[in-house]
Order: C-alpha cells, then sequence, then structure tokens
C-alpha cells in the first residue's frame, strides 16, 4: 500500500472520530484568540467570528459535513448549558448593585428588547427579506442558546440565527463605542441591547466628581469607588467582567423576547405588522 | 472542583425538568440559573466554613467556565455552512439590517437607561 493510500486511511479513521473536531474547535479558538490579542483587542477581529471562520474554511475544503463535524463538536456545545447556570455568579457577585439599577435594567432592558425587535422586523420588510430570513432575524439580541430556541418556534433557522446574533454580538462591540461617543461625547456604552458595558461620564469637567452611572456601580463615585478592592476589579476587568455580567442580564430579556417573538410569529404577516407598531 | 461541577449540573437537571414538566419557553438552563442565584442569595448569610468554602469553589469554577464561554459558541456558529447559499443571495441586506438595527437599538436603550437612571447620577 503506498504512503499517500496509508494517510488517506487514517484521516477517514480520524475524521469519524470526536478528538479531531474537538481538537481542531479549540485550536482554531486558541489561534483567533491570539490573533486577537495581539492585534491590540480590535473588534472585528472577534475570537469567535474568526474561528468559526477557520473551522468553516477547513470543513469546506476537506468536504465534511456539518453533521459529521458536530458529532465531535457538541461536546464543548454541551457546556453551553452549565456555563448558562454558572452566569448566575456574575449576578450573585454584582446582585447589591443589581438591585440599586434595577429601575434602570429593568426599564431599559425591557424597552430595549421591545424595540429591538420591532426595528428588526420594519426594516427587514423595507428591505424586502424573505419571511424565513426575517424569523432568523428576529431573535437577535438575545445569546445565543435562546435565540436559537426562539427561531426554532417561530420557524426562523436556529444556526442561521445563531450566526446571526454572533455577527450582531461583533457589530455591536465594534460600533459601540463609536455610536455612542458621537452621541454622549467622552462617555462610554453602558448598555445596549440588553448588553451592559461601562459608561463613565466626567460631569463639569471635574474629573474627582465623575461618576459611573452604568448599571455596574451605579451612581457610586468613581474616586471613592476605585479604592475599593471590588470596584478595581470591576475597572481593571471591566471589559471581562462586565461583558459576562451583561451576558447575564441578557438572559433575562430572553423570556420576555421569546413570547413576544412567539405571539407575533405565529399569527399571519399583517397582524404581526400591527404588533410591532403597537411597540 | 468537581462538587461545584456537580452542583452546576445539578441545577441545570433541576431547571430542565421544571422546565419539561411546566412546558415553560423559558430554557432549562435559565431555571437552572436561577435556582441557583437564589440558593446562593438565601445562603448569603451562612459563615460556616464549609459553606463558605464550598461558595468560593463553586465560584471559581463558574469563573473559569465563563472564561471560556465564547468558545462554546463556535460549534454552532460553524453551522453557517449549510446556509451559504440562502446567506448569498441576502447577505448585503442581512447585514444591513444588523448594523441599522443595531446602531438605531443601541441608542434607543442607552437613552432609556439614561432617562431611567438619571435621578440618581444627578443627584
Amino acid at each position: 500500500m503506498s504512503d499517500a493510500a496509508k494517510l488517506y486511511q487514517v484521516w477517514v479513521y480520524l475524521q469519524a472520530e470526536p478528538l479531531f473536531w474537538l481538537t481542531l474547535t479549540i485550536g482554531a479558538y486558541l489561534l483567533a484568540d491570539r490573533l486577537y490579542r495581539a492585534s491590540g483587542l480590535f473588534p472585528l477581529l472577534n475570537p469567535v467570528a474568526i474561528s468559526i471562520i477557520l473551522v468553516s474554511t477547513c470543513l469546506i475544503n476537506f468536504g465534511v459535513e456539518y453533521e459529521r463535524y458536530f458529532d465531535g463538536a457538541k461536546f464543548i456545545h454541551f457546556l453551553l448549558g452549565p456555563a448558562t447556570v454558572a452566569l448566575s455568579i456574575p449576578i450573585y457577585l454584582n446582585w447589591n448593585i443589581v438591585v440599586g439599577a434595577k429601575k434602570a435594567i429593568v426599564t431599559s432592558v425591557l424597552l430595549g428588547s421591545l424595540f429591538a425587535i420591532g426595528i428588526t422586523y420594519a426594516i427587514a420588510v423595507i428591505l424586502q427579506l424573505d419571511l424565513v430570513t426575517t424569523k432568523s432575524l428576529l431573535p437577535r439580541n438575545v445569546t445565543v442558546p435562546i435565540a436559537m430556541g426562539i427561531s426554532e418556534i417561530i420557524g426562523g433557522v436556529p444556526s442561521l440565527t445563531a450566526i446571526i446574533t454572533i455577527v450582531t454580538g461583533i457589530i455591536g462591540a465594534a460600533l459601540g463605542t463609536f455610536v455612542l461617543d458621537q452621541k454622549y461625547g467622552r462617555s462610554r456604552l453602558c448598555l445596549w441591547a440588553g448588553k451592559s458595558w461601562h459608561w463613565h461620564r466626567t460631569r463639569h469637567g471635574q474629573r474627582q466628581r465623575s461618576r459611573c452611572i452604568c448599571c455596574c456601580c451605579d451612581g457610586v463615585e468613581w474616586h471613592r469607588y476605585s479604592r475599593d478592592h471590588t470596584a478595581r476589579f470591576f475597572h481593571n476587568q471591566r471589559f471581562s467582567l462586565n461583558y459576562r455580567f451583561g451576558h447575564s442580564i441578557t438572559i433575562f430579556a430572553g423570556p420576555i423576547k421569546w413570547n413576544l417573538a412567539t405571539t407575533s410569529g405565529q399569527t399571519d404577516n399583517r397582524k404581526t405588522k400591527c404588533r410591532i407598531v403597537q411597540i | 472542583m468537581l462538587g461545584a461541577i456537580f452542583t452546576i449540573f445539578i441545577f441545570q437537571l433541576a431547571g430542565e425538568a421544571f422546565q419539561k414538566y411546566f412546558d415553560l419557553a423559558i430554557p432549562g438552563p435559565v431555571i437552572g440559573l436561577i435556582l441557583m442565584l437564589l440558593s446562593l442569595l438565601l445562603t448569603k448569610q451562612n459563615i460556616n466554613p464549609n459553606v463558605t468554602t464550598f461558595r468560593t469553589n463553586i465560584i471559581n469554577t463558574s469563573e473559569h467556565l465563563l472564561k471560556y464561554l465564547s468558545l462554546l459558541f463556535v460549534p454552532i456558529g460553524v453551522g453557517v455552512i449549510m446556509h451559504l447559499q440562502l446567506l448569498e443571495a441576502q447577505l448585503l441586506r442581512i447585514i444591513a439590517v444588523i448594523v441599522l438595527g443595531t446602531i438605531f437599538t443601541m441608542i434607543f436603550t442607552s437613552v432609556i437607561f439614561l432617562k431611567t437612571s438619571k435621578a440618581k447620577a444627578d443627584e
């Protein structure tokens, strides 16, 4: 038997094993993550997006079916459930802040969610996207697993919704600071589409009077807070920690959107329109 | 570590069971999240050394898991290769919806957030 034939045999054996796809997925992610860090956290080099592109390119080039890949990668996918449960930790650690800013969080998440569905539907109708694609777009502002569930119920394509949701996150991260800086001068984005970020504001040009009125350290003075260990933790790691915290908040927005999208998705088109306009 | 993983699994399991039994629209893991949050809050005052150690364990394990949260989205994301045709036909329009929708939503939500938290911030 020639070397090439032998190599092919090894490949046939390996590609049927989960190990290969797990290794590929983690490898692609590590590479993408390194790239992201090397670029100084450039938003368009989002590690999830890059690793999806890397893995997809491999699969297409090797002519491997998605089902076969997922059969191996499902072990990573499985961890999404426990990770969702683990999201209670950021809420627990930030509980005082959640309670302190409950009004702002609840109102903006609730109204923001409704607005997100409405505007998505409106633009999709204006651009004449087909119904299945529109339905896949509607749940795009919730975290991925929930968005996929909604998509399935209302008759969208769950995996299309997954990629749309991820792209929404990437675009939000890329545009967020820019859009909100345009609007509020030196301020930073805090809460967007149910995802929280930090938002600081310097008032009357006095730096020591500046306050952080984001949902994480609502109304607490920044200079006093920054001496505090917890706060330093917030501010030093604000990107990662608040991103997680934001995820927790997003999850609560999920059921609301779920119900809304379900009711509006199952009625006929004109009714949906009315409902969205009402929102 | 193992005990913490076990606890997280138990909460997810309870959540899934709850969801199936009552036929709720909220996914099982989210119910698990709420249950775990409630248990943590209810035992917050407990200073029994065993309990505090266990709590620290759960917090550390969860933080570890959440550190790789974005990796967990890769397998579903790759599912995009099944919809390349659908995407190809409408790619620009889909991107337009996402970009415009996201910008409007961001502005809207931040305005609402500022409006509702203003009283507190300017006091």
